[in-house]
């Protein structure tokens, strides 16, 4: 038989079993509510006599050895916490998208508030105001007000908007990289280095695991990562685990790792004003990261999570993007920067145009041409308000080209391509076709609207009333019939200009990404009023979008989130059930202990004393 | 399924939340009557709401366009149509005057009335309406009607009767086109040259010239004698003086010119301008003797300028003195005259009844595009307030289940 005491340790180590088992459940039931924690188990063997066998042994009964509590392990499910990081970084990215887009929508939108086109609809009115009375001074000044209140309300749009920019660039660089990336990728690598060592002492790092998961979710609502564990051999026959974290390009499988096991590589955040790129300060290079790999600017690789929507939101430029050129397109600050800069741009040039006079005046126009560079000479023929007389006729043509450089024949020659009304070129490649005389043109002597910064464009930021309107309200031109042909008298009273302006709001124009220049590209055709709802509604629509996408990626992360308590919460039935089973079983260990004391007992007590 | 209380109160936080914003957003909409607060909550109805609200505003532009135009138009009516009545009154004094019985003096008198008129008409001609003198076509700043130094009219700087009897002449066209045009919603267009195409746009005012008339009137027509060479001539000389135009080349800037020069002048006369039709082949040396006829200038001031003069003059000054026969020949001309006044009479009575027409319109359109407004942006309180109360009631009762999710757990029946 064994030994005598051998069943008083068994109930001893089904007494400490029991004991252990239910300081997991009290474990459990403390951490129920801590961020992270992953439900428990103690693991209990049954155990077994082993090892050596007295040769003298006989042959017994064998009882087990009873049980013993080897290790507390964590219930987890690694696949879903790919799954669930997964989706926190698309909900990480359409959430810093729709945070964006809403500060956007809150600047530009105008269903709640009196914006843009409001004013734009005033100073039509105030023109049709004008056009029953041109020659008052008042009244033109009210038209003034009005230019002057839509140029200050451009101003702000574009100020507002780059304040959206700044907190944008500020929330990227100083929070979410400066601190919240970059202390997050250097707490995973030290705690990795900790577990390690955890292990070799023969711990169990459970807390350690569910700080460091915690950790990654945090990561993976910032960054599209990819988390790999390889075995480690650190000792012959000892194996642990070896983490890394890195971002994974989908479509050329390259890695850029952020941690390898201890080391972390950090982030850095470029700003020129234009484009915010993301660098990385190296402390290791993953084997599967491509060689030319350019750190200063690994921008691109940040495809999900809210890195990516404020990438996106700052650098998207929508139609405007040089896509060819490795440009954002998504319709971001700087896309409707842009769409306002275009508004600006072409409402200045419309109504500087309108306000300008125009001649026929052959010696004037000889005078003015004759001060005129090459290049104003080619703008002033390809201005839609300029006559010009072409010839066909190769003596002329031969005249006219002889005095220019070779450059300057270049640039004739190629109006061909979009300017076929000005120069026609044979197969050859000669010009057959050209322009000769200009007979009417506009003196842009007398602009409405100019840069407030001295600057040579018009943008939303520095349009401004000219200094020559503001000095008189009547500079606003109401008729051109000033001179007339036949020697009339001076009619200053017509409105005929005030209509010209008045008809500019009814007809469409064509939007070109340079307003001025009809050679790029063409974005948008339609009246003022149609391209400021076309802008509006873009953005609606682009909020309206990017909100479902943020509802049903939450909606996926809510499910997962709940697959994964379901896997490692904490449930009180289930603590209660095993606290139960575990107090019985000690109870039932400890009544085993008192049959085995009385067993004892008897055999020390009450054996041999027969007749007694 | 493993169930963990964690997980019960996610959800149940979750749904809560939905209905809190839901019911906030019921509330919202009640409280302010807006069904939109951004675009982004219904894109299309917000595009078509922007749409609307051009429109509307458009409209209010045009409303006040049509009534700037009507206010003008009745102003240069009620002048019309006292200078209307003015006319019939000198047609009675001149049927009064034209009375053969009539003396020297009495005929004085009923001139210096006539004068009155004229003087009266001229300045009904010049008012101002507001700022702007109503007649002046685009010239609203200063008085359109003056007289040269011949006590002629002129018009915007003009002599009218020195202009050309037709309407295509250039200058009466751009003195009788030169009007004032409002947008009442015909979307201006300009043609090639830039020039607003007046199809699309209306044209509120009355030009003076176009009341007033312009060109002359032949009251008696002059004659012309040939002498020598194989020339006739016929038809009537309405030039203003008498003239000998002889047939002759004069080398002028070195270019030799034939034709018939008047005394000494440089530059041939065109006869025909003159109303004489030449026929037969001119010999060098040819001259035409021309007698001046009676030519008045048409418009109604000068007529009855022509009027008063004829009227005081004398019975017995010979060739000068007082003609009934020329008189009423003036009398014609005068009613001539007076004829375009009721013309352009009429034509206001055309402008307001366009104008009327389009202010029914507008407000037409205007009720229809607030009803549009309406329906996309305002709340339906029906529709409002029974999502709000379905909305609150589920939040009601969500709340009530609240305290008893975090509930029981087997904890509670151990003993």
């Amino acid at each position: 038989m064994g030994s005598t005491f051998a069943s008083v340790y068994m109930s001893y180590r089904a007494m400490s079993a029991a004991t252990a088992a239910t300081g997991t459940v009290g474990n459990n039931i403390s951490n129920m509510n801590t961020e992270g924690y992953t439900r428990q188990k103690t693991v209990l063997e049954s155990q077994t006599l082993s090892g050596f066998h007295s040769r003298y042994d006989q042959n017994l009964v064998s009882t087990g050895n009873g049980v013993a509590a080897t290790t507390t392990v964590q219930i987890r499910d690694t696949f879903l916490d790919a799954r669930y990081r997964a989706e926190n970084s698309d909900t990480g990215r359409f959430d810093a998208i729709s945070a964006g887009l809403t500060d956007i929508e809150n600047i530009l939108d105008e269903i709640s508030t009196k914006g843009m086109q409001n004013q734009f609809d005033d100073f039509v009115n105030q023109l049709q105001n004008l056009s029953q009375h041109p020659t008052s001074k008042d009244i033109a000044l009210v038209v003034r007000t009005s230019a002057q209140q839509m140029s200050q309300m451009l101003n702000v749009y574009a100020t507002q908007l780059a304040q959206v920019r700044d907190q944008q660039a500020y929330d990227l660089s100083s929070v979410t990289i400066g601190t919240d990336f970059n202390s997050t990728v250097e707490s995973i690598a030290n705690l990795n280095g900790q577990i390690r060592e955890e292990y070799l002492y023969g711990n169990n790092p459970n807390e350690l695991i569910d700080q460091r998961n915690t950790l990654i979710d945090n990561l993976s609502k910032m960054a599209n990562i990819k988390v790999t564990v390889t075995a480690d051999e650190v000792a012959d026959g000892i194996t642990l685990e070896h983490v890394t974290i890195s971002m994974y390009d989908e479509n050329t499988s390259a890695s850029i790792g952020l941690v390898d096991h201890t080391k972390a590589n950090t982030l850095f955040v470029e700003d020129n004003g234009e484009r915010v790129s993301i660098g990385m300060d190296t402390s290791f290079r993953l084997p599967n990261t491509p060689s030319n790999i350019d750190y200063d600017d690994i921008t691109d690789y940040f495809t999900t999570g809210s890195i990516s929507g404020y990438l996106d939101l700052m650098n998207g430029k929508g139609d405007y993007a040089d896509v060819v050129g490795g440009e954002n397109d998504f319709r971001g600050i700087q896309y409707y920067e842009q769409r306002l800069d275009t508004f600006a741009k072409m409402f200045a040039e419309t109504y500087n145009t309108l306000n300008s006079l125009q001649t026929t005046d052959a010696t004037e126009i000889a005078n003015r041409m004759s001060t005129m560079t090459f290049d104003e000479k080619l703008a002033l023929w390809k201005d839609p308000h300029t006559t010009v007389e072409t010839t066909t006729d190769a003596a002329e043509i031969a005249t006219l080209t002889g005095s220019l450089s070779s450059a300057e024949l270049d640039a004739v020659k190629e109006l061909a391509k979009d300017y076929p009304n000005l120069v026609e070129l044979n197969s050859s490649g000669n010009i057959t076709k050209m322009p000769k005389d200009v007979t009417k043109m506009t003196i842009k002597e007398k602009n409405l609207f100019t840069p407030s910064d001295g600057s040579a464009e018009i943008t939303a930021a520095n349009i401004s009333i000219s200094t020559d309107w503001v000095n008189d309200s009547l500079f606003i031109t109401t008729t051109k019939d000033i001179t007339s042909a036949n020697g009339l008298p001076t009619l200053s009273g017509g409105n005929d200009n005030v209509i010209r302006m008045i008809s500019a709001v009814s007809s469409e124009h064509e939007f070109h990404t340079d307003p001025t220049d009809a050679k790029t590209d063409l974005k948008f055709t339609g009246t003022f009023n149609e391209y400021m709802i076309s802008m509006g509604g873009t953005l609606a629509l682009d909020v309206e979008l990017n909100g479902n996408y943020l509802e049903t990626s939450n909606t996926i992360l809510t499910s997962l989130a709940n697959s994964r308590e379901a896997t490692s919460g904490v449930s009180l039935d289930e603590e209660a059930s095993n606290l139960l089973t575990f107090q019985s079983a000690y109870n039932a260990a400890a009544r085993y202990f008192t049959a085995l004391d009385e067993m004892i007992d008897k055999l020390i007590n009450g054996t041999g004393l027969v007749g007694r | 399924m493993r169930v963990t209380s964690k997980m019960m109160q996610r959800t149940y936080l979750k749904n809560v939340n939905s209905l809190t914003s839901g019911t906030q957003n019921s509330l919202n909409q009640l409280s302010s009557g807006m069904k939109l607060f951004k675009a982004s909550e219904n894109t299309a109805a917000a595009v078509k709401a922007y749409q609307v609200r051009t429109s509307l505003n458009r409209n209010e532009g045009y409303s006040s366009n049509l009534s700037h135009a009507d206010a003008v138009l009745t102003s240069s009516e009620s002048v019309l149509l006292g200078v209307e009545d003015r006319l019939k009154e000198a047609k009675a004094k001149i049927t009064q005057a034209l009375n053969t019985t009539n003396s020297e003096n009495e005929r004085a008198t009923i001139a210096s009335e006539l004068a009155s008129i004229q003087d009266q008409i001229f300045q009904a001609m010049n008012s101002n309406d507001s700022g702007f003198y109503v007649f002046g076509g685009s010239n609203t700043n200063s008085k359109p009607f003056g007289t040269d130094a011949n006590g002629q009219l002129t018009y915007n700087g003009e002599t009218l009767s020195t202009l050309a009897n037709d309407p295509l002449d250039p200058t009466v066209h751009a003195l009788s086109h030169d009007a004032l045009y409002l947008d009442v919603g015909l979307a201006p267009e300009l043609d090639a040259d830039e020039n607003v195409i007046s199809s699309t746009v209306f044209e509120y005012s009355i030009t003076g010239i176009d009341v007033m008339g312009y060109g002359r009137t032949v009251v008696t027509p002059g004659s012309a004698s040939v002498t020598a060479g194989s020339v006739t001539v016929s038809g009537d000389y309405t030039g203003l003086d008498d003239a000998v135009y002889t047939y002759k080349t004069v080398a002028n800037d070195g270019v030799a010119t034939d034709g018939w020069y008047k005394g000494t002048d440089t530059e041939p006369t065109d006869l025909s301008e003159l109303g004489l039709i030449v026929t037969g082949t001119p010999a060098s040396g040819d001259t035409i003797d021309a007698t001046a006829g009676d030519v008045v200038s048409s418009n109604l001031y000068d007529v009855l300028g022509e009027l008063v003069k004829e009227l005081t003059k004398s019975d017995d000054a010979g060739s000068a003195s007082y003609s009934v026969d020329r008189a009423e020949k003036l009398l014609a001309v005068f009613d001539t005259a007076v004829a375009t006044v009721t013309t352009q009479l009429t034509n206001i009575g055309a402008k307001t009844s366009y104008i009327e027409y389009s202010e029914n319109r507008i407000s037409t359109l205007d009720i229809n595009l607030n009803q549009k407004q309406a329906d996309i942006e305002d709340v339906n309180y029906a529709e409002a307030f029974t999502t709000f109360s379905s909305l609150y009631t589920s939040y009601q009762a969500a709340l009530n289940i609240g305290s008893k999710i975090i509930g029981p757990s087997l904890f509670d029946y151990m003993r």
